[in-house]
């Protein structure tokens, strides 16, 4: 029976080449969809898994409030490590370690590496939380002594090439020039997905060696914070989370004060892999964004089913002979359901089989989208491999339960009777399907079209300040020898290409934010508020072209500071007009001149109260160049960038030279938009592509029953046009329906998304029609395949076969 | 057998209705070979398709083997259609997807027979029509009455009491028809089959040993 079965799928699917095909290319792109989703919700969702006692471990958190912000942060005042080892019952093993984000040169023999920021102070404790495998050293003593440090197998093979583990304990290791450690140990790097993914762990007494580094990670202070310091606990087996942080809150709270309390929460270890506003370490991961993927997919999947459901029932009439045949000579119902049902399965396991084929491809073009540490390898494991089968049986069974329905009702009488055709299902249904499907596909257009025009306005829109042809240097972060800066600038100052140059700090617009509090008093009482600050030299404001309202620019000293407010903060200390504020005496210092508003971030954020200091000038860092015109074929500025890495490499030949445009940082700014227009502009082709094929089918197959009718019509005198248009006319309803369904949805859904932006674009109606222009256009070209070539041919040879 | 009493058959058309049978009465016993004869448009193939438990009256009694069909349910008919009927069609109905050989086969799939009682029926009945040699063709690569051929092939595999043809010989040339019709009465001398064939043509009407003539839904003398 079963055989019978399948001999009769196979050969249908293979009689039926173009719908078959139509069938399948939809269903392979919906399925590789559904297939990289998964793997990226599964691989996202593994991490840390396979750490022991993972339910009972959790990482303590801190969360800031000061005059009115709160901020969160992934570390811990020093002093809250204590507490939690000492005085916490709840507690089971308390593991603290510093993330070392202060190195910037690691030597090891004769040869320079650079921080990979994968570095920590840790202990035993660290090391047995999180399972490590030891391959060389004593797991018990390795982290013991100060100036020693555990490395993974794979930073050993980059230090220590082509040298046996035996050889590599021993060995040295300089950090910064100054602090010489041995390598005590050696372990495998973890087998499991982990966030946890240091590779070199300095031994924790190592701090108290050395006073910088003990100035730097281990301050006193219950009130400042540094995400380098981390906590885990594990709690006891019955122990409860909030008991435990009651305890660790009763200590700090003692600290708070009228405008700055902390706040301590532990973080289980099953989220911290996930955004919930404290980092991981490497990379987090957004639940939304996994969410916004999944939905995709089953946009995807669910255009892919129509198809199949459109494609099938609109030529069921060619199986109801079969239908007939089968019932007279016994078949049941139930029996035809199932057999049909079953080639629903073959063609979609067929589907799968090639979808498992093209989903690496996917990969690459959805590679943005995706964690960029995705293993691909994972889709051929079995629980990748169970899933795509597990999908394919869901979808055969989504896509084949209507067709089967409507394929196995045919009564045997009507069916053998007469040679006529029969209608498969109700024409309704399937325009129905078919106006959904375009619905989406429309959606996910405009919504590329919404996006990017809100790209092209976030990066076009005026920003108050100068950003072409400026580049902007960082010097080395903590070399405190400030005529060595001052040096470089006079060089690169003195090149013919260079325009301009300012030694001074932070471009205007960041990403992130730099703010203080500022307090002004007015004569009547003393007013503060919190100020996105810039410090820079004289050359700032020219070289950014920044407005200058009332008053002078600030002027170049070492010792004097002095302010320049934005019109904002004009109206944040309570001034009428800028003028007002000149003379004005804030935080010590006298406002010199009021600039008018520019940006600071990007335009998701509204335009903050700012001042530029001209601090004293240690916190002047960064080299920023305005360059000349970039002459013929940009060599005027590719010679300044040589010019400037050479002075460069005169001034600091150990130091790594980078540059940046201040128009890419901007762009930079707007990554994850893009990456959004990307992931949108995948979406709408392929869901265009869907959509299209089981136009087509639809198309192929009433054209090729109205052959006849065509003919007759040509024979009558019609125009090839004309039949275009009668063939046509009926395909367009369901797109059109479509597109003023799709009208409401993107316009919501698209100003949902707008919001999140306090400079935004226009829903115009424009992008609405251009986007309904170009489904319109897409749907007849894809039609105009089939529909053309069946109004020219000749009716001579249409009429003839009958 | 086969037991009509006052059998009507009306479809609804507009707000009146078109009546095809009027009140049948008619007996089959085991063994006849009937054939029922009549214009077109007279009822001919929709008795048929009542005796054949494709259509249901609207009006009257039919006993099948001393058994209501009206008190049959769906099971039972099935049980029918699988084991005591078999068609045969005017335009063969052959399933295009299937090979001779798997066309035959089919009603035994339904019938739940194991792999290698199907095998030796099949083969019994390719055998007697000669048809060895063919068995692994498509019905589009056959003539039409080797298709035919293939249609009773695939009614008597399954061994039924009685053999149901709608115009077997209606799209067949004078020569392939004789062969049909030669066959029928091959199965009803020697298989003892029960016949009943619908068929416009007063020769193959001989081959029968009864004939029911139809016209305006009431049958004739």
């Amino acid at each position: 029976m079963l055989r019978n079965y399948f001999l009769v799928a196979i050969r249908n699917i293979w009689r039926n080449k173009v719908f078959s095909l139509l069938n399948i290319m939809g269903l392979v792109t919906g399925i590789s969809a559904a297939l990289v989703v998964y793997l990226v919700v599964f691989y996202e969702s593994g991490f840390n898994k396979a750490v022991a006692d993972k339910d009972r471990i959790f990482r303590v958190v801190s969360t800031i409030s000061f005059s009115g912000d709160s901020i969160k942060n992934n570390g811990v005042p020093v002093p809250v490590i204590t507490v939690a080892k000492e005085n916490v019952p709840q507690v089971e093993k308390a593991v603290d370690f510093f993330i070392n984000n202060t190195t910037a040169r690691i030597t090891v023999e004769g040869k320079d590496f650079k921080n990979k920021e994968d570095v920590i102070f840790a202990d035993k404790g660290y090391m047995d939380m999180l399972g490590y495998e030891w391959l060389g050293g004593d797991a018990a003593t390795a982290l013991s002594q100060p100036l020693s440090v555990v490395l993974t197998q794979e930073r050993a093979r980059v230090y220590f090439p082509n040298t046996p583990v035996a050889q590599v304990l021993g060995k040295q290791v300089l950090y910064d020039d100054s602090i010489r450690v041995t390598v005590t140990g050696v372990v495998k790097d973890l087998a499991y997905d982990t966030d946890f993914w240091f590779r070199e762990m300095i031994s924790l007494p190592t701090l108290q060696t050395n006073a910088t580094l003990k100035e730097i990670y281990l301050g006193d202070n219950w009130q400042s914070i540094s995400s380098s310091t981390q906590l885990l606990v594990k709690l006891r087996p019955a122990a409860r989370p909030q008991d435990a942080i009651a305890i660790l809150d009763k200590y700090i709270s003692q600290h708070d004060t009228k405008d700055f309390t902390t706040e301590l929460s532990l973080h289980p270890l099953s989220d911290l892999h996930f955004d919930t506003g404290f980092e991981a370490y490497r990379r987090t991961a957004s639940r939304k964004q996994l969410d916004i993927l999944s939905m995709i997919a089953v946009a995807l999947l669910g255009l892919a089913v129509i198809n199949f459901v459109n494609l099938t029932t609109a030529q069921a009439s060619r199986r109801a002979k079969e239908t007939g045949i089968r019932k007279a000579i016994g078949g049941t119902t139930g029996q035809l359901i199932k057999q049909f049902l079953g080639e629903t399965m073959i063609l979609t396991l067929l589907a799968a089989v090639l979808a498992l084929l093209l989903a690496p491809l996917l990969i690459v073009s959805f590679h943005a989208f995706l964690p960029d540490d995705l293993p691909v390898a994972q889709l051929y494991t079995a629980p990748v491999l169970s899933f795509l089968f597990l999908l394919a049986a869901g979808v055969a069974l989504i896509a084949g339960i209507y067709p089967a329905y409507v394929l196995s009702r045919f009564q045997p009488v009507v069916v053998l009777k007469s040679n006529t055709g029969h209608r498969g299902g109700k024409v309704w249904v399937r325009q129905t399907l078919t106006a959904v499907q375009f619905t989406v596909a429309q959606f996910f257009v405009i919504a590329t079209l919404i996006v990017g025009k809100q790209i092209n306005f976030s990066l076009n829109k005026d920003l108050g300040f100068r950003k072409n042809a400026i580049l902007s240097v960082n010097t080395p972060r903590r070399d405190p020898d400030q005529s060595k800066r001052r040096q470089l600038e006079a060089r690169v100052a003195s090149l013919p290409e260079v325009d301009m140059v300012s030694l001074s700090a932070n471009t205007p617009v960041i990403s992130g934010t730099e703010s203080t509090i500022l307090k002004y008093n007015n004569g009547r009482q003393e007013v503060d508020k919190t100020v996105e600050v810039r410090y820079g030299d004289s050359n700032y404001l020219p070289l950014y072209q920044l407005r200058l309202l009332a008053g002078r620019n600030i002027a170049t000293t070492d010792s004097v500071r002095e302010w320049l407010l934005n019109e904002k903060a004009v109206a944040a200390f309570g001034f009428k007009r800028p003028q007002d504020a000149i003379g004005q005496v804030i935080e010590g210092h006298p406002v010199v001149g009021v600039v008018a508003n520019f940006s600071a971030a990007s335009v998701r954020s509204e335009i903050p109260a700012m001042a530029i200091g001209s601090e004293a000038l240690k916190r002047h860092r960064v080299l920023h160049v305005r360059l000349r015109s970039p002459g013929e074929d940009g060599v005027v500025w590719k010679n300044a960038i040589a010019g400037i890495e050479k002075a460069w490499k005169d001034i600091y030949p150990r130091e790594e030279f980078s540059y940046e445009f201040l128009d890419k940082t901007v762009a930079n700014m707007y990554r994850q938009e893009q990456r959004m227009s990307n992931l949108l502009n995948w979406c709408a082709g392929l869901a265009i592509f869907i959509s299209i094929l089981g136009l087509l089918g639809l198309v192929i197959f009433t054209t090729d029953q109205r052959t006849k009718e065509i003919g007759i019509r040509k024979v009558l005198g019609a125009t090839v046009w004309q039949v275009v248009r009668m063939l046509t006319t009926d395909f367009m309803k369901p797109v059109l329906v479509a597109f003023l369904l799709a009208i409401p949805l993107s316009w919501w859904v698209m100003s949902q998304w707008l919001q999140s932006f306090v400079y935004r674009t226009g829903l115009t109606w424009w992008v609405f029609a251009a986007g309904g222009v170009i489904m319109v256009l897409m749907a007849l070209g894809a039609m105009s395949l089939k529909t053309v070539r069946a109004a020219l041919s000749n009716p001579v040879h249409t009429l003839k076969t009958e | 057998m086969i037991e009509l009493q006052k059998i009507s058959k009306h479809y609804p058309v507009g707000f009146g209705k078109n009546e095809i049978l009027k009140d049948v009465d008619l007996t089959i016993r085991e063994g006849e070979f009937v054939s029922i004869m009549g214009p077109s448009g007279s009822g001919k193939s929709t008795l048929l398709h009542i005796l054949g438990l494709l259509e249901e009256p609207s009006a009257g009694q039919y006993l099948f083997q001393g058994e209501r069909v009206d008190k049959m349910n769906e099971k039972k008919r099935t049980q029918l259609h699988r084991g005591a009927i078999g068609f045969v069609f005017q335009a063969y109905h052959l399933i295009d997807e299937l090979t001779v050989y798997e066309n035959i086969e089919t009603p035994l799939l339904y019938k739940n027979l194991s792999g290698s009682e199907r095998k030796s029926k099949v083969a019994d009945v390719l055998d007697r029509f000669n048809m060895v040699a063919k068995k692994d063709l498509f019905p589009n690569q056959l003539s039409g009455g080797q298709q035919q051929l293939v249609g009773i092939a695939r009614a008597i595999v399954a061994e039924p009491r009685v053999i149901l043809a709608d115009e077997p010989t209606g799209n067949l040339h004078s020569d392939q028809a004789k062969v049909i019709m030669e066959l029928f009465k091959q199965l009803n001398d020697q298989d003892k089959i029960t016949i009943v064939q619908v068929t416009h043509s007063d020769l193959n009407a001989t081959y029968g040993n009864r004939i029911i003539q139809i016209r305006d839904g009431y049958i004739q003398g």
